[in-house]
């Protein structure tokens, strides 16, 4: 051969990534000494980047930092313009109702912060009480958690009253409720992550928490606040929060009744969402799972959905009013729906009654169904 | 029917920072305290990169974030966070290298002379400090340079991302990584034959 092989496809055996001709460029690159210590060279530059960073401490500081720079009255923040990065669209024309709208943004993260921060002081530390298998701790109001397992599965519901309660089901456990330094309380056991059996959490509603395990499985219900949740193969059940992130190897993520946003991702896992009011924000993505969500779709709607080969199945209420964007290589699209064709290619896009909403969904192989509910 | 242009690999993470952006520009705190938590480590090490001094990245890794936060809740609109993201990050440090009026020198008129074959990995990496080996070889770069090949080899960016983040064609960003990479290892075989040298 007496061409080179171009960059591209040295950088990504440098960054050993397989490629369709993987073996060919191997060959070629034991062959030809160029192509051999351009690999060698971008090598040793992804060697130096990935050890050439000295400082990786931990950020708490720096977000001090930052909440300290957005609870500066906004008089002060002005130097801080509004970037002008290039994927930022607008117009010239909108720029100075956006510094407004910026300027009165900032003074809602002001308050936001402010109130986060007298979220984390409404911790009483004189009224914490822990021993094999129980921890509580008296609040006033709602917090922020962080618990994070191994095995053991978690279940979180609203507390009775003003406290933050932690049981086990085993006796040898001790849980301990913690302050962190970022306002959050952290749930821990035995010193660490709880490793197995079951976790009951209750607090205030309201609450906000972020859920980490590797095969626990993760229940959420009527808490009120947001939810971050994240596991390996656990399965998720999230129901009546007001927003949700949750992440899923190959667990399955149920999530009911949210208003506000909800960001899904799974690899295998199915994920199911129902929804009672209009759809907010909703971002669905499944490697192979199947994705099925019900709800109504109407103003202020914006629902994404990718999946490379799981099926996608969209219920949507009768008086939805949605536009929806099909983009597939393989898959096939049905609907119950009298909607109108806009667009056939490169994508499918259809309009149901008004075209309000927005659905747009992605997939390789995995079909679309819209299922007209009553 | 042809897919839509939107990299399957990233479509996940698209999803999540639109739908964190969203909480944001509502005014969920805890939103972008999440979306900090999970771009912060990226942004200080860009800043770093282009500043050279931890303490001057740490203040630009903030400042980013803080006009970050004040451009999705005023309205931007953004379509690939981490892209957009470093695309702030890289204004707030090129404003950060002009009031330190630093001056460059550029001329990579004979680079494919000087660099010769890649030292063995061992021999760059084993025995040196890696941190103070790139950050020297760095040093040497343009400013606009140096972000072009910290945004492709360090943050892994696509050639179409970069060009929107410097405002160039993609011809440009890759002949301009082409020169930063006959640059850095010309920079990089000068520090190792003058330490071997030394010895």
């Amino acid at each position: 051969m007496n061409t080179h092989i171009d960059v591209e496809s040295l950088e990504a055996l440098a960054r050993e990534e397989s490629t369709a001709n993987q073996a060919l460029l191997e060959a070629h690159v034991a062959e030809c000494a160029a192509c051999a210590d351009e690999l060698a060279w971008l090598r040793a530059e992804r060697v130096l980047f990935a050890r050439g960073h000295g400082d990786e401490s931990s950020s708490d500081a720096l977000w001090e930092g930052v909440t300290a720079k957005l609870a500066e009255p906004v008089a002060k923040s002005a130097p801080y313009r509004v970037a002008q990065a290039p994927a930022v669209v607008a117009s010239r024309s909108k720029r100075a109702l956006t510094l407004v709208a910026a300027a009165a943004a900032l003074v809602a993260i002001t308050a936001g912060v402010a109130a986060l921060r007298v979220r984390s002081s409404r911790v009483t530390n004189a009224h914490t009480v822990a021993r094999p298998g129980f921890a509580e701790r008296a609040v006033s109001g709602a917090i922020r958690l962080r618990v994070r397992t191994s095995s053991a599965d978690v279940q979180i519901e609203p507390s009775a009253g003003a406290r933050l309660r932690v049981t086990t089901s085993e006796d040898d456990v001790t849980p301990t409720l913690e302050q962190r330094a970022d306002g959050q309380i952290e749930a821990l056991f035995n010193g660490s992550a709880a490793s197995h059996g079951r976790v009951r959490i209750e607090l205030p509603r309201a609450s906000s928490v972020d859920v980490g395990t590797s095969s626990g499985d993760v229940s959420i219900g009527a808490l009120g606040g947001a939810a971050t949740v994240r596991t390996s193969s656990g399965n998720i059940v999230v129901a009546e929060v007001e927003s949700i992130v949750a992440e899923s190897s190959s667990g399955d993520v149920d999530v009911h009744s949210v208003a506000g946003s909800i960001a899904v991702l799974t690899v295998s896992g199915e994920v199911r969402l129902r929804q009672q009011r209009v759809a907010s924000t909703v971002a669905m993505v499944s490697t192979s799972g199947s994705v099925a969500w019900t709800g109504l779709c109407a103003a202020g709607c914006s629902i994404d959905a990718r999946s490379i080969s799981g099926d996608v199945q969209l219920g949507l209420g009768s008086a939805s009013s949605a536009t929806v964007t099909f983009s597939t290589t393989s898959g096939a699209y049905t609907d119950q729906f009298e909607s109108t064709l806009v667009e056939q290619a490169p994508a499918i896009v259809r309009r149901i009654g008004a075209g309000v909403g927005g659905v747009r969904v992605w997939t390789t192989s995995g079909d679309l169904s819209l299922l007209r509910l009553r | 029917m042809t897919a839509l242009d939107l990299p399957a690999v990233d479509a996940a993470v698209v999803s999540i920072d639109l739908a964190l952006i969203e909480r944001v520009r509502r005014g969920d705190a805890g939103a972008f305290r999440e979306l900090f938590r999970s771009h912060v480590a990226r942004v200080r090490r860009f800043s770093r990169t282009m500043l050279g001094e931890q303490a001057a990245a740490d203040e630009a890794t903030q400042d980013t974030f803080v006009r970050a936060h004040a451009a999705i809740v005023g309205g931007a609109a953004v379509e690939k966070l981490v892209p957009w993201l470093l695309g702030v990050a890289r204004n707030v440090a090129r404003e950060q290298l002009r009031a330190r009026k630093r001056t460059v020198p550029l001329d990579d008129s004979s680079l494919d002379a000087t660099v010769t074959s890649c030292p063995d990995p061992e021999t760059l990496l084993v025995g040196r400090e890696a941190h103070a080996l790139l950050a020297r070889a760095l040093e040497g770069l343009s400013d606009e340079r140096r972000a072009a090949l910290s945004l492709r080899a360090d943050q892994g960016l696509g050639y179409d991302d970069i060009a929107s983040i410097l405002g160039w064609n993609v011809a440009r960003v890759k002949n301009e990584i082409h020169r930063a990479r006959l640059q850095l290892r010309a920079a990089l075989t000068a520090q190792l034959e003058g330490k071997e040298d030394a010895r």
